[in-house]
């Protein structure tokens, strides 16, 4: 469903993802854990491009959410003078492919052709961003409700606004959500008046107003009072029950070990290690992850 | 609540278009008259209107060509420039006072008024005054160490200034009679704003003879006004500070100019009295009469 | 001293037989004045009284209402076209984001009464323009500058994650913006804005500079030395004046402020 591949992010001299891959596939359940600055929420938000990625590239299925990393495609490498330069000199194909890509050789200017390529491959794989958000839901770690609209308003702005569902259509599936979840009663209420558990639950079907293929989780309880964590985690269960796709960043361990397929730790921007609950949270092999758990567990 | 808002917007937008337009044309055949009214008897406020000699001098010159006359109110000191330029003004009249410089900028009318510079002295002034065959007056030296106010750019200005800074050695080519006293010279908006002042940060104001005049009638804190002298050189008598009026004309503008004074060889002649036109209007907005 | 001056010996014996002032106690006699004293508060009294001076003073307010109205419209459109230029993206909004930037830069790096003498005397320097425009486009203009900063600070003061949020769903910037972001702002903006609008009411009493007859003006000219020879009486009302309209407006602005916070109510 998603594949992100050697993703580098810099902001300005901090480089806080450097060369991250990882494929989510349809059904999968991942929970990313580890220490805070490793980059997982950058990575995360990188995934629908809240986070524009330094180099690498990001696939929604087969559609291309990021620019073309060329140094990703080598076909597209061989259309450039700085491989047609290495070549007249002698060097063979594979050796120039490789060098480019390791040492990073390509410049601004690599001519037309390269250009070109660029382009056709950009017009053959590339979509918008705004449709492909349309199937990613976020939640955020502060709910981010639109606090000048009404619980009911924020969920069917979306739908209606993007032309996907008349009023009356969004409005019905709105409240079949908010019953869903016990708050239909808090149809026409300002998010301010709502307990941080209320917003999040409501935050969370206000996604799923949208029929997404995928949910990005960004440390989804880490702001809400201990009292209100169950229930919200309790909503994410469910829908994981129900076969969403989900990317969870957390440090609710225990949850993640019950919901996850798989759990990824990251730390100082790469992933250090990747497996199953049972796997990393039982015995995990790399020390920065024992060193890591042996804190939080 | 937001539409009303965006309608209100756009009318006011629209209506203030249109003005623009509206206000484009008009006023060609008009005479624009550069002035600063506070100038009484010459010019001056009456409610929203500007009055006074000059005022009723222009009028007739607009009878004369047929063409509407529009005041334009400002700074005293942009009057000969405005005028000079002929582009927002035809001509100036403020009680504008001959003098070389201002001729070599604008052609002067000839001359409707002689006027004496005055100094005004607040009630129980130390500065002394004095008589001669009748005429009480006070003379340059009479104002040493004292801080004198006039209205900037004003003929009373320039004498003020050239009193306290010239020398024989600098720019000015003279000798000052104040040079050198520690004298102070405060340049104001106008004569009026100057005469608040006096008695409190101001010694004395210079100003022409009218205003003086008009000032002191007016106050009502015991002011009186004296003109102002040069001492004679011995043996000379002493000599008043005098100066002639004319209206400042945009230099090659014959036609306005030849206007102006037919109309002021007009107001200027004696009737059987003695008396001309121009000095029965002066009396008038006074409001001495006579 | 003789350059200047064009003596001539007939004028200087006219000169003598007029009568000259004497001594406070002999006084100027043949003019008639109101009888004033020096009582503050009665000087008041026959100013408010006085049909003439009244009269003045309300047509000196309504050219000053008439520039403020003009250009506070004026200045909230420019305002707002300049902070939505400012704050767009794309590789055509440069040229427009630059030109922008300097506007902003030297309207409020400028006195006032600087922009409104170069807009009278240079740009509009046109035989028989009203000055009323002048006015109220020197005004506006000012205004806009810094309606236009508060706009945007408005603006970048709603929460990032509102916008993040919107984004997330799936909708434009466009849309964004103008559902989400720009309603909170406007509540954080409103304050603002009314400060702008105060100034400038108080800010359009220098149009007596460029000869137009305000409120501050009728004020002077009834302080003149030849109507109430004291400009504190006149200048005082008229600044009752400039407080009444200044009062009034920070009521409405204050009245919309609580419609919009409505919304924020716990």
């Amino acid at each position: 469903m998603i594949s992100a591949n050697n993703i580098y992010k810099d902001f300005g001299k901090l480089h806080v993802l450097t060369g991250v891959s990882c494929e989510i596939r349809d059904g999968e359940k991942v929970a990313i854990i580890g220490p805070s600055g490793s980059g997982k929420s950058t990575f995360l938000r990188c995934l629908n491009l809240l986070e524009e990625p330094t180099s690498g590239e990001i696939w929604l299925g087969d559609k291309l959410i990021t620019g073309v990393d060329a140094y990703l495609h080598p076909d597209i490498i061989r259309q450039s003078r700085t491989y047609a330069a290495m070549t007249e000199n002698g060097v063979s194909d594979k050796e120039a492919v490789e060098k480019i890509i390791s040492d990073r050789l390509l410049k601004k200017r690599e001519g037309k052709n390269f250009k070109s390529s660029v382009k056709e491959f950009e017009k053959a794989n590339r979509t918008d961003i705004n449709l492909a958000r349309r199937e990613m839901g976020m939640v955020f770690q502060h709910f981010n409700l639109f606090n000048n609209m009404t619980v009911m308003q924020n969920l069917t702005l979306a739908p209606v606004q993007l032309g996907l569902k008349t009023k009356a259509e969004a409005e019905q599936a709105a409240l079949a959500l908010l019953r869903r979840i016990g708050l239909e009663d808090k149809a026409n209420v300002y998010p301010a008046t709502l307990s941080g558990g209320q917003k999040q639950r409501i935050a969370i079907v206000r996604s799923l107003a949208m029929n997404p293929k995928v949910m990005l989780f960004d440390e989804p309880t880490s702001a809400l009072d201990p009292e209100m964590v169950g229930e919200v985690l309790d909503l994410i269960k469910e829908l994981a029950d129900d076969g969403m796709t989900m990317v969870i960043v957390t440090h609710e361990m225990g949850f993640a070990r019950e919901v996850a397929d798989r759990v990824i730790f990251m730390s100082d921007g790469v992933i250090t290690e990747e497996g199953t609950p049972a796997e990393l949270f039982d015995s995990p092999k790399n020390p920065r992850t024992q060193q890591f758990l042996k804190c939080v567990l | 609540m937001k539409k009303i808002i965006s309608i209100a917007l756009a009318l006011v937008m629209l209506i203030g278009c249109v003005a623009v337009f509206a206000a484009c044309d008009g006023e060609e055949d008009a005479i624009i008259v550069q002035t600063n009214a506070y100038f009484a008897p010459f010019e001056y406020y009456d409610g929203t209107e500007i009055v006074g000699v000059d005022v009723e001098i222009m009028n007739r010159v607009g009878e004369k060509l047929g063409k509407e006359i529009v005041w334009n109110d400002g700074d005293f000191g942009i009057i000969i420039d405005t005028v000079k330029e002929g582009k927002l003004a035809d001509c100036g009249a403020a009680g504008l006072t001959i003098t070389d410089e201002r001729k070599d900028k604008v052609d002067f009318s000839d001359p409707y008024y002689t006027s004496v510079q005055y100094v005004i002295l607040p009630a129980n002034s130390d500065i002394e005054t004095k008589t001669v065959d009748g005429v009480t007056y006070i003379v340059w030296e009479a104002l040493s160490g004292k801080t004198i106010a006039t209205q900037t750019d004003t003929t009373g200005w320039i004498y003020t200034d050239g009193e306290i800074n010239a020398t024989a050695d600098n720019d000015y080519g003279y000798d000052g009679v104040l040079y050198g006293t520690g004298t102070k010279h405060e340049a104001m908006d106008s004569a009026n704003v100057a005469a608040d002042a006096l008695g409190i940060t101001i010694d004395a104001v210079i100003v022409d003879e009218l205003p003086a005049k008009y000032i002191v009638a007016n106050s009502t804190k015991g002011f009186t006004c004296y003109p102002l002298y040069y001492s004679g050189a011995d043996g000379e008598a002493d000599s008043p500070v005098e100066e002639q009026y004319a209206i400042a004309v945009t230099k090659g503008n014959t036609e306005l100019l030849e206007a102006i004074n037919e109309v002021l060889a007009e107001l200027l002649k004696k009737d059987a009295n003695g008396q001309t036109e121009i000095e029965k209007m002066v009396m008038s907005h006074m409001g001495m009469n006579d | 001293m003789a350059q200047f001056l064009l003596m001539s010996k007939e004028n200087y014996k006219k000169f003598q037989a007029r009568p000259s002032c004497r001594t406070g106690n002999e006084g100027w006699d043949g003019f008639e004045r109101e009888g004033h004293n020096m009582d503050f508060f009665k000087n008041i009294g026959v100013l408010i009284t006085n049909e003439k001076y009244m009269g003045m003073l309300l047509e000196g307010l309504g050219k000053t209402l008439l520039i403020s109205v003009f250009a506070a419209v004026l200045g909230l459109l420019l305002g707002t076209l300049v902070a939505m230029v400012g704050l767009s993206e794309g590789k055509f909004s440069k040229i427009p984001k630059a030109i922008c930037k300097v506007y902003v830069t030297v309207i409020r790096g400028t006195p006032m009464a600087l922009q409104l003498f170069i807009m009278a005397y240079a740009i509009f320097a046109i035989r028989g323009f009203p000055k009323e425009i002048t006015a109220i486009l020197a005004f506006g203009i000012n205004s806009g500058a810094y309606v236009s900063e508060s706009i945007r600070g408005g603006i970048l003061s709603v929460d990032i994650g509102q916008t993040e949020a919107g984004r997330a769903l799936g909708l434009g910037r466009g849309t964004t913006m103008r559902k989400i972001v720009i309603p909170q702002a406007i509540k954080n903006v409103i304050p603002a804005i009314g400060n702008e609008l105060i100034a400038l009411i108080k800010e359009t009493s220098i149009v007596s500079m460029i000869g137009m007859y305000d409120l501050t003006q009728a004020a002077k000219v009834i302080g003149a030395g030849n109507n109430m020879a004291s400009y504190i009486v006149p200048m005082s009302v008229a600044a009752c004046f400039y407080l009444a309209i200044v009062y009034l407006l920070t009521f409405v602005i204050k009245k919309i402020e609580t419609r919009l916070r409505a919304s924020d109510k716990r």
